[in-house]
């Protein structure tokens, strides 16, 4: 069996573990639905596939615990690390406004929470200046719901802050 | 059979269906070169918005993103050493090498006839093929569709991703998630936690437009700067001599990405990739050493990538198991109008057949069209910045999802899925084989307690089954080679076997 063609990613072992930890909570909900009363039950292919995932997690967990170790650079903690390369300040934000707008969007309505969202994302992605940011989100939103809402007739959230 | 012309023309003469195609080939020629928009990305998010369609302008457009956004990936591959879409990759090895020599255009305008003339290759094995398969495919039973979809899981998940666990693990996640909801069978809950939401299942478009739209917006979050190269784009269209030169080439490649993508659960990228290797290892004096900048690097996986189009319509019409993910996701749209992809359909529906034979044949032409002009504009369009762009998704992403059933609860479902694949993606895992194995879960359930019901819920008369019937067990034959290949097992069983072999004189056989 070949290791990974990489090195280690930080919180890669973790990962894995996490992914057997969710096999395994997989694998018994799998088995409450009609454990093994049958050939033919409910419950057989869930388990199936259970069992699949918890055998293929624990395959990788002993891959990634074989591959070498990404070199970290000295005196970082491995949590520092690990929020360098993998949630670095960009993924955090944007994720952090995604979440924003997804929870707005049930209550503002498509057109304030998106155009928000667009505004604030992109003045922070592309960093031209608000006036930019301003006017590409505004260009870009009319463009969506022009094609979507007019010629798609798509129905889109409306909001209920405004009804 | 005039019946059939007359579907087969509805495309070509109706206005409405060629805007569609014309629109979609153009759509998907972009969004494939765009690096970071994949053409399942655009299908999956601009199928929701189809649902409300009837069937033919929907397939019209879908048909014509895909052929689009297969060959769309080359460009970027070429101008920017990027492969637009995982079709691509293939592509870049020589092309990019052809751009830096100043041949850009050319390379461009040789890769667009080579991905028409494979284009037309698999439309036309799709028309043969596909009415004989179907034919053949009534002889099956439940059991040899869960043998098929079993195939075509262990495909795509040994052959994409850096290591099949990490391919079988995203595989089964599918299935396990395709399995939520009330079992349709006996009405038990599965995976519900008691909640009304989750009792009808996890719609798999919203998954797909999470794990392809959100996900992949995440990641490009790190390469926010990607520096531009400007390239000499003034001649596009290649001489006649050049085109007739790599003809013979060009109808290898297409026949092998026919077949790879008639094989369930292996597409495009692969196709190309062995054809790549196929030309690699066939062609004796190259214009150019390979990844120097060889014509033949180029010919060779972009007519297989093209030709895998229409090889990949077969088992998903036939049989109504994906050849790759865009076909799991067109599956998916089939379903959601109404249609069940299967030999059934090509009985019940034929026009339906016929009507995505002539699309993907005006697809094709429109292809050649597009292809050979407008590159200015794409060069404008390529440049659109990451920062600008990757917004725009999420806010596409947001509007496909919420328009399936006008559901917020959906749209934070995506979310979800989006974060999840974030981290998948980037320890490793595809998440093409969770969209195979979310469609192919319910099938395989079905099948399997069909074919053990069949035999009065016996275990071992089901395993009795599967070596007693010829069909069934040449598929469960194929099966276990397949897992047996990806086993340590094999290798020193593979080389044992050459060397008997060897010891009885018969030369080395191709293994």
């Amino acid at each position: 069996m070949n290791i990974l063609p990489r090195p280690r990613q930080p919180g890669e072992t973790i990962f894995a573990y996490l992914l057997l930890l969710f096999s395994l909570f997989v694998f018994w909900e799998a088995y409450k639905i009609s454990g093994f009363s049958s050939a033919s039950s409910a419950g057989v292919f869930p388990m199936c596939a259970a069992a699949v995932m918890l055998f293929a997690s624990v395959l990788t967990i002993v891959r990634t615990q074989r591959a070498t170790a990404y070199q970290r650079e000295p005196g970082l903690s491995k949590v520092r690390d690990f929020r360098n390369k993998i949630v670095p300040a960009n993924i955090i934000v944007f994720v952090a406004l995604l979440v924003a707008y997804t929870i707005a969007l049930d209550a503002a309505g498509f057109l304030l929470s998106s155009f928000l969202f667009l505004f604030l994302s992109i003045a922070y992605l592309y960093r031209r200046g608000p006036l930019v940011a301003l006017l590409i989100a505004a260009g870009g939103l009319v463009v969506i719901y022009v094609v979507f809402r007019m010629i798609f007739t798509v129905v889109l959230p409306k909001g209920w802050l405004f009804q | 059979m005039s019946a059939d012309l007359s579907n087969f023309l509805m495309v070509w003469t109706q206005p409405d269906f060629f805007a569609l195609t014309a629109i979609g080939v153009f759509a998907g020629i972009y969004i494939g070169a765009i690096p970071g928009l994949s053409v399942t990305m655009a299908v999956s998010i601009l199928i929701s918005f189809t649902f409300s369609w009837d069937v033919n302008p929907a397939l019209a457009l879908i048909g014509g993103i895909f052929m689009g956004g297969v060959y769309g990936g080359s460009r970027s591959a070429i101008l920017l050493n990027i492969p637009g879409a995982p079709s691509a990759i293939a592509t870049a090895f020589d092309g990019y090498p052809l751009a830096k020599r100043g041949e850009a255009g050319i390379a461009i305008g040789i890769s667009t006839v080579m991905s028409v003339v494979g284009g037309f290759l698999g439309i036309v094995a799709l028309a043969v093929g596909a009415p004989a398969i179907s034919e053949f495919a009534l002889l099956f039973a439940p059991r040899d569709y869960f043998l098929l979809a079993i195939m075509g899981l262990l495909l795509v998940g040994s052959l994409s991703g850096e290591s099949v666990a990490k391919g079988l693990f995203a595989g089964a996640l599918g299935v396990a998630i395709g399995m939520v909801g009330l079992d349709p069978m006996t009405a038990e809950s599965r995976f519900t936690f008691d909640t009304i939401e989750l009792m009808n299942g996890i719609p798999y478009v919203v998954a797909m437009i999470g794990l392809f739209g959100i996900s992949e917006a995440l990641v490009q979050l790190h390469h926010l700067e990607t520096p531009l190269v400007k390239q000499d784009v003034s001649r596009i269209v290649p001489p006649w001599s050049l085109v007739r030169k790599y003809l013979p080439l060009a109808f290898r490649s297409s026949a092998t990405g026919i077949v790879i993508g008639a094989l369930p659960g292996t597409g495009g990228d692969i196709a190309a990739l062995m054809a790549y290797d196929q030309a690699k290892r066939s062609v004796k004096n190259p214009s150019h050493p390979f990844g120097h900048g060889a014509y033949e690097g180029l010919v060779a996986p972009e007519a297989a990538n093209n030709a895998a189009v229409g090889g990949a319509f077969i088992p998903m019409l036939t049989l109504g198991i994906p050849g790759d993910a865009v076909t799991a996701v067109i599956i998916g749209a089939l379903y959601i109008h109404g249609l069940k992809p299967g030999p059934m359909m090509m009985i019940e529906t034929p026009h339906l057949f016929w009507f995505t034979v002539g699309n993907l044949t005006l697809a094709t032409i429109f292809l050649l069209i597009f292809g050979l002009m407008g590159i200015r504009l794409f060069v404008k369009m390529v440049e659109c910045p990451k920062g600008v762009l990757i917004p725009l998704i999420v806010i596409l992403s947001v509007v496909g999802t919420y328009s399936i059933q006008n559901s917020v609860v959906h749209v934070y479902w995506m979310l979800g899925f989006g974060i999840a694949g974030y981290f998948l993606k980037t320890y490793g895992f595809e998440v093409g084989p969770i969209i195979l194995g979310m469609i192919l879960g319910p099938l395989m359930d079905a099948s399997y307690r069909r074919a053990v019901l069949s035999t009065q819920d016996s275990f071992s008369l089901f395993l009795w089954d599967l070596v007693s019937n010829p069909i069934t067990f040449v598929l469960a034959a194929s099966v276990v080679l397949l897992l047996l290949s990806q086993t340590p097992f094999w290798r020193p069983a593979r080389t044992g076997l050459l060397r008997v072999m060897w010891r009885r004189g018969g030369g080395l056989p191709s293994l």
